[in-house]
């Protein structure tokens, strides 16, 4: 779970608060739900969109921040579709590593994202889109 | 599982990228143990405040605090409150004696309850950080909304939801029951009626759950441990008076109404290190939002000497999940709907995701909520201002002025994507 905070908001340190808060998170609903597992990547999902809102207004207004991630260490063929990656809309970026970091289907990545399938199958073929235009050489 | 028969090359590139991306060991740990070598010979000092004078003209507190030495460690922005000028204690000269008892608390006026922040805590805590969170409000259409929990002289708990609209009453009752049978409540009242299994509970344990609308607003009861002819029972008595209660000798545990118009909201954690090195810390939400967990445990009042407001103990026993390979241990939360926000406390360590109640780190959770104490907008402020780098060091969503209410947002008023 800790990985695919870390994909999905680009911070381990960030990554691992948020898991730690979605287990306290399902403790609260483990009366409510029959699926905990899934219950906590849902809650996994959306604490990592919050943190990159919470990402997107920070970088509007930029206080020093000494504790910014650096990129993980790559091969170079891969470097940069990382950082391909990074400049594409929050749920374009969720919707691919759902996709094939986890394998997801679209009916799942739906469920998570709180859209249509049709929606994710539009989110990935654009996020795809970009990063084939960004990764032009 | 996918639309493509084979990737393309783009989609390997990506794929591979992802898997060589995701980190094998976060670092966290080292982080932690950073942050400890560097705790190693700081004397902590903890927060002081002079306590509220007796109620009368507008009081005036006094914020005192150590210094404090910003922690560079993977963890994040950690605040550890470090022995500025050398002395361990600063004392306020009118602070009145250590030890409150509930009849010293005077009663908390709103205009003072703008936020909550812990007073007197012993030495050997530090404050590890504040977050926001946002969270969307799902079917805002539907509040404002109550729920009303109510306990039995043999702490049977019954819980019930009212909403202002009833579209979704039914569907959200199948969703945890499956097939609903129609149940008639009386005065014309057609209900439905459906049994839930309680997650990762024994075998044979359920609740039920009746649902019923009246005057075009929805309204479902949940009853565990019960019989069905019970939970009929209860039903029609509620259908009958809304306020209750759902049986003779029965009393309130809780009585929320969280209001209509919001779209979405912010929650604010503020976090601890403990001695024992567990976390703990408490959220602050408006009123009405806060994630009282209410369900299939009935929850005990708690009342921590020195705590003038109200809480409830919930004692969650462990629970397996066979499907999903999941066991969570027993764990506690403590829960409050105080004067201008609601409260929840929860603590974890760095071994488990949860704090058994046996551990030093729930002691240290009741430690934590009897020194919550209500401050003002202006003392929070203050608060923000003693950490190093001020207000300016924190994330950009923390508050700074205002009060928990403030932290709701109409639909329409959200970040956006």
């Amino acid at each position: 779970m800790v990985r695919l905070a870390t994909l999905l908001v680009g911070d381990p340190a960030v990554a691992e608060e948020v898991v730690q808060d979605a287990f306290v998170r399902l403790h609260h609903h483990l009366d409510r739900t029959e699926r905990p597992g899934a219950y906590l990547r849902t809650t996994v999902v959306n604490l990592c969109r919050n943190q990159r809102r919470h990402q997107a207004v920070v970088a509007k207004h930029p206080p020093p921040r000494p504790l910014d991630a650096p990129p993980p260490e790559l091969p170079s063929e891969l470097s940069p579709v990382w950082l391909a990656l990074d400049t594409l809309p929050q749920r374009q970026r969720q919707a691919l590593v759902l996709r094939f970091y986890l394998d997801l289907p679209d009916p799942e990545i739906a469920e998570l994202l709180g859209a249509r399938p049709g929606t994710v199958r539009s989110l990935i073929s654009r996020g795809l889109a970009t990063l084939q235009e960004v990764l032009k050489p | 599982m996918n639309d493509h028969v084979s990737p393309t090359p783009l989609e390997d590139r990506l794929r591979a990228t992802l898997a060589a991306a995701a980190p094998a060991d976060t670092g966290v740990e080292a982080g932690l143990d950073d942050l400890r070598s560097r705790l190693d010979g700081v004397t902590v000092v903890p927060l002081r405040r002079s306590a509220p004078p007796a109620r009368g003209p507008r009081r005036r507190m006094q914020l005192t605090a150590a210094a404090v030495v910003m922690a560079l460690a993977a963890i994040g922005a950690g605040l550890v409150l470090g022995s500025g000028g050398g002395s361990e204690e600063r004392v306020d000269a009118d602070r009145p004696a250590t030890t409150r008892s509930v009849s010293d608390t005077p009663p908390v006026r709103p205009e003072d309850a703008a936020w909550y922040l812990p007073v007197d805590l012993p030495p050997g805590w530090t404050l590890s950080g504040i977050s926001v969170d946002y969270r969307d409000v799902e079917g805002s259409g539907a509040c404002p909304c109550r729920t009303t929990a109510w306990t039995s002289p043999d702490k049977t708990l019954v819980t019930m939801v009212g909403t202002s609209t009833a579209n979704a009453t039914f569907a959200g009752l199948e969703d945890l029951a499956g097939e609903l049978e129609p149940v008639a409540l009386g005065g014309g009242i057609e209900g439905r009626i459906g049994q839930v299994r309680i997650p990762g509970a024994e075998e044979g344990t359920g609740a039920w759950v009746v649902g019923w609308i009246e005057d075009g607003a929805g309204r479902s009861i949940n009853l565990a441990g019960q019989s069905k002819d019970a939970a009929v029972a209860v039903a029609k008595r509620l259908a009958v008076d809304l306020d209750g209660p759902p049986a003779d000798g029965w009393t309130v545990l809780s009585d929320v109404t969280r209001p209509g118009g919001v779209g979405s909201f912010d929650t604010v954690d503020i976090g601890f290190i403990t001695p024992s090195g567990a976390r703990v810390g408490y959220q602050l939400a408006p009123s009405g939002f806060g994630d009282l967990p209410f369900g299939y445990v009935t929850p005990q009042r708690h009342q921590p000497e020195g705590q003038g407001q109200p809480l409830l103990r919930f004692d969650f026993p462990a629970r397996s999940f066979e499907e999903q390979d999941l066991d969570t241990p027993a764990v506690t939360v403590l829960a409050g709907t105080w004067v201008g926000a609601d409260v929840v406390l929860g603590a974890s360590n760095q071994e488990a995701s949860d704090v058994q109640t046996d551990s030093p780190a729930f002691d240290e959770m009741l430690t934590l909520a009897a020194s919550l104490q209500p401050a003002s907008a202006e003392e929070w402020a203050a608060f923000l201002d003693t950490l190093p780098g001020g207000q300016a060091s924190l994330g950009e969503r923390v508050p700074r002025t205002g009060a928990v209410a403030d932290l709701v947002r109409r639909p329409g008023e959200d970040l956006g994507d």
